[in-house]
């Protein structure tokens, strides 16, 4: 199979929950987790771009899938999928649309190639090209063998899931190697008493959740304030999180970056530090909470990150009241309660 | 005739037809000196093949592949009694998106402004097969047809694609798409085959335009590259073509057909089949069976 299992199918993973984590948990402990409803929806990252940043990020046969290092990225697409990040796209058309895209996707494998000479070539499909099942992997295959460099398919659709994380699955199978199904983070520095009586929302995916809740609380003394997956799913690291939730008798929400449920949640929990990715940091530095991006700071540096995001809240503070940053909300939308769009099914 | 042109969809199961029957109607509305277009929404492209001989003709999507400045001429040609023959063409088998091939088509004939320019009476779109997806109902979606005719046999296969067609009618028709003409019955060789048809068109609030039987000049006129109007005049059968586009011509009753639902359509069959075996066995007369 070129297209590994969606992360929905092989591990349960959801990315609408708000609520008990012991109701998840039992939920997992009887195979039948539940995807919620989400009846207001913000767009988020997809699984192609997903897939563009992991193609840029693991190994590839000892070497960097980059520019750098030889390797070029065709989003195989209408121009508009470009945004997905690679290093060039064959502009699909609605002609292209009708009568097949392989002439232009073989022109472009040829121009990339005789452009910039590189040792391999991804070709990231999206949804026109899967929606016309056209057939990427015999182009791939025959100028594999013509051309002499590896020219990999990553079959990516843009809609037959909801999680951004299948993305990491088909850059990795696109490279021969196994769909990513836990990644153990290595743990984050801690500092005893440096979060003495310090409220921490955290908003990760479970792995790097788990490791930053150890830090927070069992290493650095802080207490959580507030905990938001990127998703859900069966492996231990999400089960850890649910748990040590739980111990807290605090709810669980699970939402890949979704900003009004996120400023909603953090307005509720007040937060004297935020930790999370890039996306997210915005949106509580947005509320004037001191942050930790955490995809900066690599994780033996948090404890110092903190400390200083703490020494430094007034700045926090003072971007959040400057006169040129807009409400995103209105107050009105404020009042409801951060899972208020998360329904266990909806009528549509 | 008016100025405003009748604007015809003819639909129907694969291999029922429908181009032959389509090129037919085309010629005997000709040969009466209507202006008529017959365009051909098949990827396949052959659905004018008899009026013109078989000569090559440029598909509108080849064209606008080929080209971003399509002129009429390019992807149109006059055959028999000056019908404006066009095919809308589409990928070849197994690729791309036919559907959407037949949407642009379209689109493109009425940037041309074609049917105002060659002020035709009559229309007639040739559509694929059933309608698979959004793209092979435009021509019955809009107001781009007055009417739908909906080919049929009594095999059963070919009347479950029309109750199917039915279904695409009953929904478009509300918001301007196009109402049923009517069926039309073709290939008919048993002598119950009239009655099953009729009887599903009493069932679905339909009515049959025109009865077309089975005959080998039908065959023997297209193996000459021509429509039996052209190849055989004087036939009986190019008769009744010319007796079906008379009744198509003049028709001005359409309908929003009621399809029947899977459970209906399949007690329907099943009386029939219990009907014709007791006639194939002689368990019962004809006259008391069907």
């Amino acid at each position: 199979m070129i297209r590994p299992a969606d992360r929905e199918k092989r591990l349960g993973l959801i990315t609408a929950y708000y609520g008990a984590p012991e109701a998840l948990l039992g939920e997992y402990a009887a195979g039948n987790a539940r995807q919620r409803m989400r009846t207001f929806t913000q767009s988020a990252e997809d699984e192609i771009s997903r897939a563009v940043e992991e193609l840029r990020r693991i190994p590839c046969r000892g070497e960097l899938c980059s520019p750098a290092d030889d390797s070029a990225i065709i989003i195989h697409g209408p121009r508009g999928c470009a945004m997905a990040g690679g290093d060039s796209g064959t502009k699909l058309t609605e002609k292209d649309s009708i009568m097949g895209s392989e002439k232009k996707l073989r022109a472009e494998i040829h121009r990339v190639y005789n452009a910039s000479r590189p040792k391999r070539i991804f070709v990231v499909t999206t949804p026109v090209v899967a929606i016309n099942n056209d057939d990427v992997l015999t182009v791939c295959a025959e100028l594999t063998g013509s051309l002499g460099i590896d020219i990999l398919p990553v079959v990516t659709t843009g809609f037959k899931n909801k999680s951004p994380e299948n993305g990491i699955d088909y850059a990795r199978r696109a490279l021969g190697l196994d769909a990513a199904a836990e990644i153990r983070e290595p743990e984050a520095s801690a500092r005893e008493g440096l979060l003495a009586g310090r409220r921490v929302y955290i908003a990760l995916p479970p792995g790097r959740a788990a490791a930053y809740i150890r830090a927070v609380s069992s290493g650095s003394g802080g207490n959580i304030a507030g905990v938001t997956l990127g998703y859900a799913d069966k492996t231990e690291a999400t089960e850890e999180v649910l748990r040590l939730l739980a111990g807290l008798g605090l709810p669980v929400h699970v939402a890949n970056n979704q900003d009004y449920e996120l400023t909603n949640l953090l307005k509720s929990a007040v937060p004297d530090l935020f930790v999370g990715e890039t996306d997210n940091v915005l949106t509580a530095a947005r509320l004037g909470i001191a942050c930790v991006n955490v995809s900066v700071t690599p994780p033996e540096a948090f404890a110092d990150a903190a400390e200083t995001a703490l020494g430094y809240s007034g700045f926090a503070r003072r971007l959040a009241e400057a006169p040129g940053m807009p409400a995103r909300y209105s107050l009105r939308a404020l009042l409801r309660p951060g899972g208020w769009y998360i329904k266990p099914e909806a009528k549509l | 005739m008016s100025n405003k042109p009748l604007k015809i969809a003819i639909y129907g199961k694969g291999g029922i037809g429908k181009s032959t029957t389509t090129s037919n109607i085309s010629a005997a509305l000709a040969e009466q000196g209507a202006r008529v277009i017959q365009i051909g929404c098949d990827p396949k492209a052959d659905s004018t093949g008899t009026l013109r001989h078989g000569e090559y003709l440029p598909t509108v999507l080849d064209s606008i592949y080929d080209s971003s400045d399509v002129r009429l001429e390019d992807i149109s040609t006059r055959g028999f009694g000056g019908v404006l023959c066009i095919e809308a063409g589409g990928p070849v088998p197994g690729v791309g998106c036919a559907g959407r091939g037949i949407s642009a088509a379209v689109e493109l004939l009425q940037e041309l402004n074609v049917f105002e320019e060659f002020a035709p009476d009559y229309i007639l779109f040739d559509v694929l097969g059933d309608v698979v997806c959004g793209g092979f109902a435009v021509p019955i979606r809009e107001g781009i047809t007055d009417c739908v005719y909906v080919i049929t046999s009594s095999d059963f296969m070919a009347v479950y694609a029309a109750n199917n067609l039915f279904r695409a009618i009953s929904k478009y028709a509300p918001s301007g798409g196009a109402r049923l003409g009517g069926l039309i019955a073709n290939s008919l060789i048993a002598p119950y085959s009239k009655l099953i048809v009729d009887d599903f068109a009493a069932k679905t609030g339909s009515s049959v335009a025109g009865y077309v039987p089975r005959h080998s000049i039908v065959a023997q006129s297209e193996l000459y590259g021509k429509t039996v109007i052209e190849a055989n005049p004087r036939s009986p059968q190019a008769q009744i073509y010319r007796d079906l586009a008379n009744t198509i011509a003049a028709n001005t009753d359409f309908a929003i057909p009621s399809p029947l639902g899977a459970a209906a359509l399949k007690d329907w069959a099943r009386g029939w089949g219990d009907q014709i075996y007791k006639y194939e066995n002689n368990l019962v007369t004809e006259y008391e069976a069907i």
